[in-house]
């Protein structure tokens, strides 16, 4: 049953966003409904860019990123048998937090059964001494269809003489629940010093993590084989696929921003027809 | 079964020993994926990775479950175990990851029961038998403790200690290591195994989680590896 989250009225405004859309089945077609948006995000509509049933929507935070004690809130709910793909228009900036406070990123999207939920948001940047909380859920049914995909960056890799690292607490959490079953969560908490210096070598040299979780409950065999393959071109990346019953997990780490979406981009190919029963094409985003 | 103090050690002397049946020297939780493309060659490189899949790898993950399922069972909490059971597993991102927990998990269920006779383990056991949970290795050796109201702290740095131990045997064998050399590393580790053991300990359950990322792509990347000594 679809329950609008509503805004709390000790949210100070700017400074606590919220968008809640409900994907529902309509005119032959998927429609999103939006509910309680609040500044800084922004209501811009959806677009059907493969010009099927399937609505493309563009999350769009008009202030560009996460001051300190910012907190932004995404919720979603796919009705039965709807298809959506939500991403963003770019990446999740998150700014210096000097008064100790932490910027919050909580998106919570809910699959129905028999629905498609494809999620490709742009990678999460945490600044120099920023301090960032991540929070993603997404829950599905037995008989779901899911791509959802998750990117961390070091920081501004390019910024000046570099800002690799700098942050000053970060926690993301990234989960998949089965109805009341978590199925996989990665869990990364990097809130010391020691933690944070640690991450170059857990890390391998790379500047850049990623994740897809892709969830069908008629995945074919040996696709968590392909996907490897396909990313498997991408340069200077270290990719691992492992396929536990439905769910196929893809990781990788990338020296540059551009390899790890190849990467992202290529497990997307390999399984968007197995998933949602069409190829994959680049994302239009003007 | 309970144990007099000086019984207690003897306790976990045995159930830490490698030749306890767990099946935990048959897997390398991703290292021989590393051995094998010569990221680890020798004492140094091996010592460096363990230590950091001590403090980042298995502290903040199985080493808290330990914790927080032997607090469990002394609270005889059924519930609070199968659901513990349920998020380790999920934190485990790779299938042989998850295997191997699974089946060390049960062979460690099954050797502390016929050995030990523990009183109330048999009610998590009824429950991974009805499916409610897989029974991870973890999970399995803080209950079973619990039960035998073994001290806690104790109890995870057994754990810690063995998992150490036990890497350290299978790099021993496959990169290969001396004896000697293997075991410094063993003792190298002594302070990190304490820090780690204080760690495990203060992890809240909404705060399990791993960072070696670059191990769960080595333990993905071992499902494929042409030979294979190791089960994980």
């Amino acid at each position: 049953m679809y329950q609008p989250v509503q805004p709390d009225p000790s949210w100070i405004v700017g400074t606590h966003a919220l968008m809640n859309v409900h994907a529902r089945q309509r005119n032959g077609r998927t429609e999103i409904d939006p509910h309680s948006w609040r500044i800084p995000f922004q209501w811009q509509g959806y677009h059907y860019q493969d010009h099927d049933d399937e609505p493309f929507m563009l999350l769009l935070n008009s202030a560009g990123g996460f001051v300190e004690g910012d907190v932004s809130e995404f919720h979603a709910t796919l009705d039965a048998n709807t298809r959506a793909l939500f991403t963003t228009t770019a990446s999740a900036k998150f700014y210096k937090c000097l008064n100790h406070k932490t910027s919050r990123e909580i998106v919570d999207i809910l699959v129905g059964p028999g629905a498609l939920l494809e999620y490709l948001p742009d990678e999460a940047i945490p600044f120099e001494h920023s301090r960032v909380q991540r929070i993603n859920r997404i829950t599905i049914d037995q008989s779901s269809r899911m791509f959802a995909t998750d990117m961390i960056s070091a920081g501004r890799i390019h910024y000046g003489d570099g800002e690799v690292f700098d942050f000053d607490g970060l926690i993301s959490e990234f989960e998949i629940r089965l109805g009341e079953r978590t199925i996989a969560l990665d869990r990364l908490r990097a809130t010391t010093p020691e933690a944070i210096s640690a991450l170059p070598r857990l890390w391998h040299g790379a500047f850049h993590m990623a994740t897809v979780f892709a969830y069908a409950p008629d995945l074919p065999n040996g696709m968590e084989d392909e996907v490897l393959a396909n990313c498997s071109e991408v340069p200077e990346t270290e990719t691992g696929v492992s396929r536990i019953e439905n769910l196929v997990i893809l990781r990788i780490l990338s020296e540059e921003t551009w390899q790890a979406h190849e990467a992202i981009y290529n497990a997307w190919q390999a399984l968007r027809p197995a998933v949602a029963g069409k190829h994959a094409r680049p994302i239009s985003k003007c | 079964m309970s144990f007099k103090p000086t019984e207690q050690l003897l306790y976990f002397l045995q159930v830490s020993n490698a030749s306890f049946p767990t099946g935990a020297f048959n897997h390398s939780y991703g290292f021989e994926t590393w051995i094998d493309s010569e990221l680890i060659s020798d004492a140094a490189s091996f010592e460096i990775a363990c230590r950091d899949w001590l403090i980042y790898g298995i502290a903040s993950a199985d080493g808290a479950a330990v914790a927080h399922a032997h607090r469990a069972m002394k609270a005889n909490d059924v519930n609070a175990l199968v659901a513990l059971d349920d998020l380790v597993g999920a934190l485990k991102l790779s299938r042989e990851a998850r295997e191997a927990s699974d089946k060390t998990g049960h062979a460690t269920l099954a050797a502390v029961r016929d050995i030990f006779e523990p009183k109330r383990l048999a009610q998590f056991e009824e429950a991974i038998k009805a499916g409610r949970c897989s029974g991870h290795q973890a999970v399995v050796f803080g209950a079973a403790a619990g039960d035998m109201d073994l001290p806690e702290k104790d109890t995870v740095l057994a754990f810690l200690q063995a998992a150490v131990s036990n890497l350290a045997g299978v790099a021993s064998r496959i990169i290969p290591l001396g004896q000697v050399e293997t075991q410094r590393v063993v003792l190298n580790a002594w302070p990190l195994l304490l820090e780690a053991t204080q760690q495990a300990q203060n992890t809240q359950l909404d705060e399990m989680g791993n960072a070696m990322t670059s191990l769960d792509i080595a333990s993905m990347r071992h499902e494929r590896l042409h030979t294979r000594l190791c089960m994980s």
